[in-house]
């Protein structure tokens, strides 16, 4: 059954790519149009549980299911990376409630999030962040502190962007960012990290090498917080010190303090909120959005109708899924659209970001791991050619199409389950 | 602050034992992702020949610099001629769990601050402390960083106490202050001597923060550094050099201290550290136990108790919620009943001689008035405040049918007998359970107004093929179906008479066989073998913050006899780690 699918995909695909060619619609023109002038940034958004795929047709003329509707509009600059196979992932039950970090990293040491991170956000405040909304905990051992851990809390998060709990620069008093001041909290800052580096160091040697990487973490925790002393940055701040990256686009606005919420809804629009502001503030380059975690029985939805927890819909098969799924979609095509919304140079901002989204599985209720939805929205400065299309990967493990993506981004990197060589399959 | 955390589904198993019959999807199936026993000791690789640990200590008695050759031991740890011989844990550095940032910090400071609590929230399991997953993102690099500024500025309030110096000091005056200061704080803060590298380096930047700023604010620019450093956040199990390490007194003094106290070494641990007098089982136990007896201590192990059974979280209103159209009087018993557990736990090791049987057998319990009438006590205590009360004897009986237990096991409107049953059976039997075989077919029963959970569960576990895997589980949850999703007694559901038979199955001849409700089960539990080395398998992992692996078992069994039917003191446990070989040696193999 699964290979008459595939045979009717391929004659889709096929067909799809005939109206591709015969569209004359889609800009292509981007990357000789958009140099490296702008930031360029990576944003993954995940939602919990599984999706299938749920788009129909091909190019030009996909058909998006009520879960997806509200990226219709997008879809001239979506790519749909399909036909992977997610062996190396979640496949299983067992490991599902870890599985996000998974799907992400191949369940390698690295998401990529972390791969792509450091290049992105060399010049900026974070090389990467990660919000997340009632997430919890991670589980169990293994998989989860592998990758930095998704921040709940939208006050924490505006601390960490806005907020004081590093010395700032003196406040200014216009209402935008302005030039920096001289900071003199450098040196004083650098010796205690230079200093606390040595002792990681120390211990390094000493401890055995089960311990290397948490300490090699450790390092580059310490390296993060070197990057957020002011005095490297500069591109000036707001009234009451919040600091602003060095290339901020026309959305960064003046930061207000989210109120505290235990509400899904609210918490999810501060987040996105926040997210779009670090990337417009240019105070991160590179971020994450998990909503919930998969297998979560402790959240209901009463304001969608649906009293029943994420994981009883999943079993249930319930068509209730998808009405939480579809309010998912819709606050992140709202997030998207946002970028699509600011100029930024001859494009916006989504011209110079990619965004990719993805779940852990296909289905929870059977714990198909299957592909989920795979699929990118956003040219990445010129990384991505167009849009509209489908990238078939052929059954490969679907952490090749992590590896386009990265690649997309200016990086390579070769992630678990599929290191060897195999062809790159590029988005441009 | 608050944390909102998701409740998930715990998939958590350590050995496999063979369970078949389970048919999974047609087709491609994934990898069968068994969860093997943690990693045994020894990632090979040399140690870094030169090194030495920072700190200038001197090796406990015992020592054996020059390299043995492992002894050779069977699967269960013993050596040929059947000494108990397990194999060294490797070399180590553990992350201080938030509770145990928490309590060092009043211990170090005298202040009661609870910083740490507002930390990104670490993996809860199996237990909190796990030492693999406790690292260092850099959201919590940022956390530890503000709070050390915080904290710092307690050290400036106290800088004539903690630095002291006089007022018109000259430079090489302040100098030798500050000196006297890292000495004596850095000490205590790094819980063993700092060496003479170390204050050197520290010296230096006190005088470079001293050209920026006045001497107070200097010391507390030294104390904001040591509050961030890895010896101060790590406790460090690496001893000495060599590839069988004895760990140093000075780390000694902190595993003990740690273990009991959750905390740093008091001033008589670290001046017994200082003496080289932790050398010997006897020695350690006598700290054990002279620290064992403190309420601190007490307050520390009931945690263990709550972590290990689930039922730390009840007060979380998004950990353990529950539907408040079906249960309207839960939100208002929330707190009692958290505190219910808290009283009880502490009334059983204060009062009871720690006894694992009392624990899981009480007739009685520390309720009060509200919650009282809730159980239907005979006569519930008047008054707000948890008091001793006798309870109805055929529905309640020790901790596992007490509403803490019963509540964090279920859903929030549906008493969910599998996760019961399942963690009746890994956590509180130590019996293991092969993960759902890849792709596994399964749909939860949908409430019902017509069908007992029961009769709901049962359906569903007759018709699956899965149902070889669910009779060592459901079974056993059923069993506890008298008690509801919020721990309230119920003898009907939907208009029907509840079925409380249950069965123990495949865990030890001592325990199988039927029961009926919870209070059969506790009572045949609380007095078993089954139970006495379930809890010592777990105040194990707990103490060592990892899993234990196979070649401990004969060190576990011979801690586990420490506890007698006449006197099951879970405190024994603590002690028994406390003296056994793997508490001091390490290896770098």
């Amino acid at each position: 059954m699964a290979n008459s699918i595939m045979k009717r995909r391929d004659l889709l695909r096929t067909l799809g790519a005939a109206a591709f060619l015969a569209q004359p619609v889609f800009r292509d023109t981007f990357a000789e149009a958009q140099p490296s002038a702008f930031p360029l940034r990576f944003v993954v958004l995940t939602v919990p549980g599984g999706v299938y795929h749920k788009v129909s047709g091909d190019a030009g003329n996909f058909g998006f299911d009520t879960t997806l509707k509200s990226f219709a509009s997008l879809e001239s600059e979506m790519l749909f990376l399909d036909d992977t196979w997610n062996e190396q992932c979640c496949g299983g039950a067992a490991p599902h409630s870890e599985s996000t970090a998974s799907v992400l990293s191949g369940s390698g040491p690295t998401s990529i999030d972390a791969v792509v991170g450091p290049k992105l956000g060399a010049t900026v405040k974070f090389s990467s962040l990660q919000f997340g909304v009632f997430t919890g905990a991670p589980a169990s051992t293994g998989r989860d502190n592998t990758t930095a851990p998704a921040v709940d809390e939208p006050a924490v998060m505006f601390n960490r962007l806005f907020g004081g709990s590093l010395p700032t620069p003196a406040p200014t008093t216009t209402g935008t960012a302005t030039a920096p001041p001289a900071v003199d909290t450098g040196a004083r800052r650098r010796a205690l990290l230079d200093h606390l580096k040595g002792e990681v160091q120390l211990i390094k040697q000493l401890a055995s090498t089960k311990e290397q990487q948490k300490l090699d973490q450790h390092l580059t925790s310490l390296s993060e917080l070197e990057k957020q002393i002011p005095t490297t940055m500069t591109g000036g701040t707001f009234p009451g010190g919040g600091v602003v990256g060095a290339t901020p686009s026309v959305g960064c606005k003046a930061p207000t303090s989210p109120e505290a919420s235990s509400d899904l809804p609210v918490i999810l629009t501060q987040q996105l909120d926040l997210m779009y502001q670090a990337l417009a503030c240019d105070l991160s380059r590179v971020a994450t959005s998990q909503i919930l975690k998969s297998g979560c029985q402790s959240i209901t939805f009463p304001w969608l109708g649906v009293s029943a927890d994420h994981h009883a819909l999943e079993h249930n098969f319930s068509p209730d899924v998808d009405t939480v799924n579809t309010y998912f979609f819709d606050q992140y095509a709202a997030f998207v659209k946002r970028l699509q919304a600011t100029p930024e140079g001859s494009g916006t901002m989504l011209d110079n970001t990619l965004v990719f989204l993805t779940s852990e599985l296909a289905s929870g209720g059977d714990h198909n791991s299957n592909p989920g939805i795979l699929a990118t929205v956003g040219r990445a400065g010129g990384g991505v050619r167009a849009g509209g299309r489908r990238i078939g990967y052929g059954q490969a493990p679907h952490v090749r199409a992590l590896r386009s993506i990265a690649n997309a981004l200016g990086v390579d990197h070769e992630f678990p389950g599929d290191e060897g060589g195999a062809a790159l399959i590029s988005l441009s | 602050m608050r944390s909102f955390r998701c409740r998930h589904v715990l998939v958590f198993m350590s050995f496999l034992m063979p369970c078949g019959g389970c048919s999974t999807d047609a087709g491609r199936s994934s990898r069968a992702s068994a969860d093997t026993p943690s990693a045994g000791p020894g990632v090979d690789m040399p140690g870094a020949p030169g090194v030495t640990s920072p700190g200038g200590v001197t090796p406990g008695p015992g020592t054996t610099p020059v390299a043995t050759p492992p002894v050779p031991v069977d699967s269960s740890g013993l050596t040929p001629d059947g000494q108990c011989k397990p194999p060294a844990s490797s070399l180590a550095v553990r992350r201080l769990t938030h509770a145990e940032y928490d309590n060092t910090v009043a211990d170090l400071l005298g202040v009661a601050e609870t910083l740490g609590r507002s930390f990104q929230v670490d993996p809860t399991q199996p237990f909190r402390n796990f030492s693999a997953t406790l690292v260092v993102p850099p959201i919590l690099a940022e956390q530890y960083s503000s709070a050390a500024t915080k904290l710092a500025a307690q050290v400036v309030a106290q800088v004539q106490t903690l630095a002291p110096c006089a007022p018109a000091a000259t430079g090489a005056e302040e100098l030798a202050c500050a000196e006297a200061f890292i000495s004596s704080f850095g000490k205590r803060a790094y819980r063993r001597p700092i060496d003479t590298t170390e204050l050197t380096k520290f010296s230096a930047l006190f005088s470079a923060e001293r050209a920026r700023a006045d001497y107070a604010a200097s010391i507390g620019y030294l104390a904001e550094v040591m509050l961030q450093s890895p010896f101060f956040l790590y406790k460090t199990e690496l001893g000495n050099s060599g590839l069988d390490r004895v760990l140093t007194p000075y780390e000694v003094a902190s595993e003990i201290s740690y273990l009991t106290t959750g905390s740093m070494p008091d001033a008589t641990l670290i001046l017994a550290a200082d003496n080289n007098a932790l050398g010997t089982p006897d020695a350690i136990e006598a700290e054990v136990r002279r620290l064992i007896a403190t309420p601190r201590a007490s307050t520390w192990l009931r945690g263990f108790v709550e972590e290990w059974l689930g039922i730390d979280q009840v007060r979380d209103t998004t950990q353990v919620p529950k539907d408040a159209t079906l249960f309207p009087a839960f939100e208002n018993l929330r707190t009692p009943i958290a505190d219910e557990a808290d009283a009880f736990i502490d009334a059983v090791l204060s009062t009871s001689n720690g006894s694992i049987y009392t624990l899981f057998s009480a007739s009685w319990s520390e309720v009060n008035g509200p919650l009282g009438s809730y159980y239907g006590a005979p006569i519930p205590p008047a008054g707000a405040t948890p008091q001793r009360t006798d309870l109805p004897p055929a529905e309640r009986a020790g901790i596992l049918t007490q509403a803490a237990f019963l509540a964090a096991h279920a859903k929030p409107g549906d008493s969910f007998p599998i996760a019961r049953g399942k963690y009746l059976r890994t956590r509180v039997m130590c019996r293991s359970l092969p993960p759902p075989p890849a792709n596994a077919m399964f749909q939860a029963p949908g409430p019902s107004t017509i069908l007992t959970t029961r009769e709901r569960f049962a359906q569903h576990s007759s018709s699956s093929a899965c149902a070889s895997c669910h009779t060592l589980i459901d079974p056993l949850g059923f069993g506890f179906e008298n008690y509801d999703a919020a721990g309230g007694f119920r003898s009907m559901e939907n208009g029907k008479p509840v079925d409380a038979s249950g069965s123990i199955i495949n865990v030890s001849p001592e325990v199988d066989g039927p029961y009926v409700g919870g209070v059969e089960f506790s009572q045949r539990l609380a007095n078993s073998q089954v139970l006495r080395d379930c809890v010592t398998r777990e105040v194990f992992r707990w103490a060592n913050g990892r899993e234990d692996i196979p070649t401990e078992a004969c060190a576990l069994s011979s801690i586990s006899s420490r506890m007698t039917q006449a006197s099951p003191d879970i405190r024994e446990i603590v002690v028994g780690i406390a003296r056994s070989e793997g508490f001091t040696l390490r290896s770098d193999r």
